[in-house]
């Protein structure tokens, strides 16, 4: 058995040829599908994601962003272009913590809490709250990102205990941080 | 000297580039939904491979641009058009659709100029005026996470805010999508291997000459045998060491003579060409033309899609034994020792190329070149004929599901299997009920189908199948991949047996065989005990 071909003209081969580098590219890549040897990519949809649900974890996705300064400028521009309310970092004249961050329809204050000691409010007012803000992002040195999922309002603020000492805390207090709420 | 420098750079060049490339295939092909379910199908990410690799990308970049205009049309605030694109759970059209009519519905259009048809999106641009089909629209999110992968977020995004600054223009939607592919141009310029380089389709078409005298081309078991024994050893020869790539070269340069012979088809490619002054030829559009002309396409893939992805029609290993059977279809009938020699002698280098990276001792490497583990022809002649039967089991089951999904929804009248379903399906019928009277057959045939469905304990095969009309569509997707395969093997099969009958068995074919790949092994490997 076999398979025999009156010999093709010139032309014929010449789009024979571009046809088998291509059927040959193609199994190449979808082989190696399974058996990359090149470094790992992670989706953008992750990043989506990571940005979207504050609840979800990524551990993996987290590994690559704290070694990865373009990923993580690219977690910070998408954050912000999904994002309904933008707290910029204040003047260069501020330093140490800040009391309150303000914006354009959003506020956020730091109230100590009077039964724990240890602990404080973050009251989140926001001017519209017709869509229930899902998370928040904050953005310190470098691009690093901190992310709380936000709880259903209450009287029109939403409202956070976290410990004082805390990263996010101090992340949003920090005055060089830029904060962005999902709305 | 000279040319074995370039060779050998142009080698080490092609490993490193196409790594990356295949990273961001796989990160697109691996995207999953919340609950963990592929987000795009086998389909899409077979179409955008083939749209990287033919280079052809340049409408589907125009009509991402219009696309994203269209997001930012209908998003919750001005540049947001990520939502749409990243925000549909599976990629799907319904779903682009349900996600565009909800958007819509609940705030309008955030500017004129848009309206959702029956098929897609209607932009209106001026005088002119474009549409985007949401049965695109999965290819085009797609396409979009595969830019984010390789060109870069950051510089697609600027390229898309310039063009939402004047959204009502068509021409910066042109000029947006001749940026982008200019940023996939130079990615792909670093990335993506030419295989051109290597010169494979000219040292196949020279081999394939056999005769000099003749004006004809001859592939045959013993030519692909004899073109590796030869070529596994020439490092100019465009890397034939593994016997499988040898086997799938002439697969594929048989397939692309094949395309490139229907004239009339290479007339249309070319006139789409993107550059006919220089004879160009649209590749992607020469292939797809090919498979939408019936061509064979493995069944595998339908088992493998996230269509049917509830149902566990066959497991991976048992994939994993056909995917080159279907892989090249009936075409592989004409080539059986080459089919046994890819899958049995196949692994077993397989397994030495492992080896030797493992650097074993010599008496394993021994065993391995010497080809002491191989399967014999029989057994792997055994094995698909097993896997045959439990195919055709499956596709009995599955026949139980299509049947009780019919009758529940309505019909009155006994349901004829034989009646709009593939040909096996229909002949399954006949096997089990040819005895029987016209109402006990299709009786029989439902008992039978019902006693196979209760035998299967995998994933899907569950009694609440029948009443989830989802289920019965993927049940309906998988029955008629499942008779492909079935038809697959069974013709197959009796290929080999009637090889065998008529002059080499298999036992005798498997020792010669044995004696060829132990040589060559020795050759490549390493030397012989």
């Amino acid at each position: 058995m076999s398979e025999r071909i009156q010999l093709p003209d010139d032309y014929t081969l010449k789009v024979a040829e571009q046809v088998f580098n291509a059927l040959v590219s193609e199994a190449t890549l979808s082989a190696s599908v399974d058996h990359s040897d090149g470094g790992k990519h992670l989706s953008f949809r992750r990043l989506y994601r990571y940005v979207t649900d504050a609840r979800s974890e990524d551990a993996e996705l987290e590994a690559a962003l704290s070694e990865n300064a373009a990923l993580r400028a690219d977690l910070r521009r998408l954050t912000a272009k999904v994002s309904s309310y933008q707290i910029s970092e204040l003047a260069a004249a501020a330093s140490g913590l800040v009391a309150q961050r303000v914006a354009p329809g959003c506020r956020i204050r730091f109230e100590p809490s009077r039964a724990e000691v240890a602990q404080t409010y973050v009251i989140i007012s926001l001017d519209d709250l017709g869509r229930h803000p899902r998370w928040l992002a904050v953005f310190v040195d470098d691009d690093r990102c901190r992310r709380l999922a936000l709880p259903e309002p209450r009287e029109g603020l939403i409202q956070l205990l976290v410990d004082s000492d805390s990263d996010i805390l101090a992340a949003l207090r920090n005055p060089k941080s830029e904060i962005f709420i999902d709305g | 000297m000279a040319l074995k420098i370039e060779r050998a750079a142009s080698l080490i060049l092609e490993a490193g580039q196409s790594g990356d490339l295949r990273a961001a295939l796989q990160a697109v092909s691996e995207a999953t939904t919340p609950d963990g379910a592929p987000r795009y199908s086998v389909k899409v990410c077979r179409t955008l491979n083939r749209l990287v690799v033919c280079r052809a990308y340049a409408v589907s970049a125009l009509q991402l641009c219009h696309l994203v205009n269209i997001a930012e049309a209908c998003a919750l605030r001005r540049g947001a058009y990520e939502h749409l694109l990243m925000g549909s759970e599976r990629a799907t059209g319904a779903g682009f659709r349900g996600w565009i009519t909800s958007a819509v519905t609940s705030r309008g259009w955030r500017r004129a100029g848009c309206d959702i048809s029956r098929e897609g999106v209607v932009v209106q641009y001026g005088d002119a005026v474009f549409n985007v089909g949401f049965a695109r629209m999965p290819l085009l999110a797609a396409m979009f996470e595969f830019l984010c992968g390789t060109v870069g977020y950051a510089s697609l995004d600027e390229e898309f805010c310039k063009m939402l600054q004047s959204p009502a223009s068509d021409e910066a939607v042109r000029r947006t999508a001749n940026g982008i592919e200019r940023l996939l141009y130079a990615y792909l310029r670093e990335n993506l291997p030419s295989v051109q380089m290597q010169g494979k389709f000219q040292i196949l078409l020279d081999f394939a000459k056999f005769d000099t005298t003749a004006p004809e081309l001859v592939v045959d078991d013993t030519i692909i045998l004899e073109f590796w024994r030869q070529k596994s050893l020439d490092e100019e020869a465009g890397n034939f060491r593994l016997f499988r790539s040898a086997f799938d070269a002439y697969m594929a340069f048989l397939l692309a003579l094949e395309v490139a012979t229907d004239r009339e088809a290479v007339g249309r490619a070319r006139s789409v060409g993107a550059d006919r002054e220089a004879d160009e030829i649209d590749v992607a559009a020469l292939l797809e033309n090919a498979d939408s002309m019936d061509a064979w396409t493995s069944p595998l893939l339908v088992l493998q899609d996230a269509s049917t992805e509830s149902v566990k029609f066959l497991s991976k290993a048992e994939m994993s034994v056909l995917d080159r059977l279907m892989q090249h279809g009936p075409r592989s009938h004409r080539f059986p020792w080459s089919l046994a020699r890819a899958e049995v002698f196949g692994d077993a280098q397989a397994r030495l190329t492992q080896a030797v990276r493992r650097k074993v001792d010599e008496m394993e490497l021994d065993t391995l070149i010497n080809c002491e583990d191989a399967e014999f022809y029989q057994e792997w002649r055994d094995r698909l004929a097993k896997l045959a039967i439990h195919v055709n089991n499956t596709l009995r089951a599955s026949l139980h599901v299509v049947i009780g999904s019919d009758e529940l929804g309505g019909e009155n009248e006994p349901t004829d299997l034989r009646v709009g379903h593939p040909n096996r399906m229909a002949a399954q019928v006949d096997d089990v009920t040819e005895n029987l009277p016209e109402h006990g057959r299709l009786e029989e045939a439902r008992e039978d189908s019902r006693r196979a469905f209760n035998r299967i304990a995998r994933r899907g095969f569950e009694d609440d199948a029948l009443h989830d009309p989802g289920r019965a569509i993927e049940f309906e997707a998988g029955a008629g991949a499942l008779a492909a395969i079935y038809d697959q093997i069974h013709s197959f099969l009796s290929v080999l047996d009637r090889v065998g009958n008529d002059g080499t068995d298999l036992a005798s074919q498997f020792a010669y065989d044995r004696e060829v790949f132990s040589e060559q092994f020795s050759l490549i490997y390493g030397a012989r005990a």
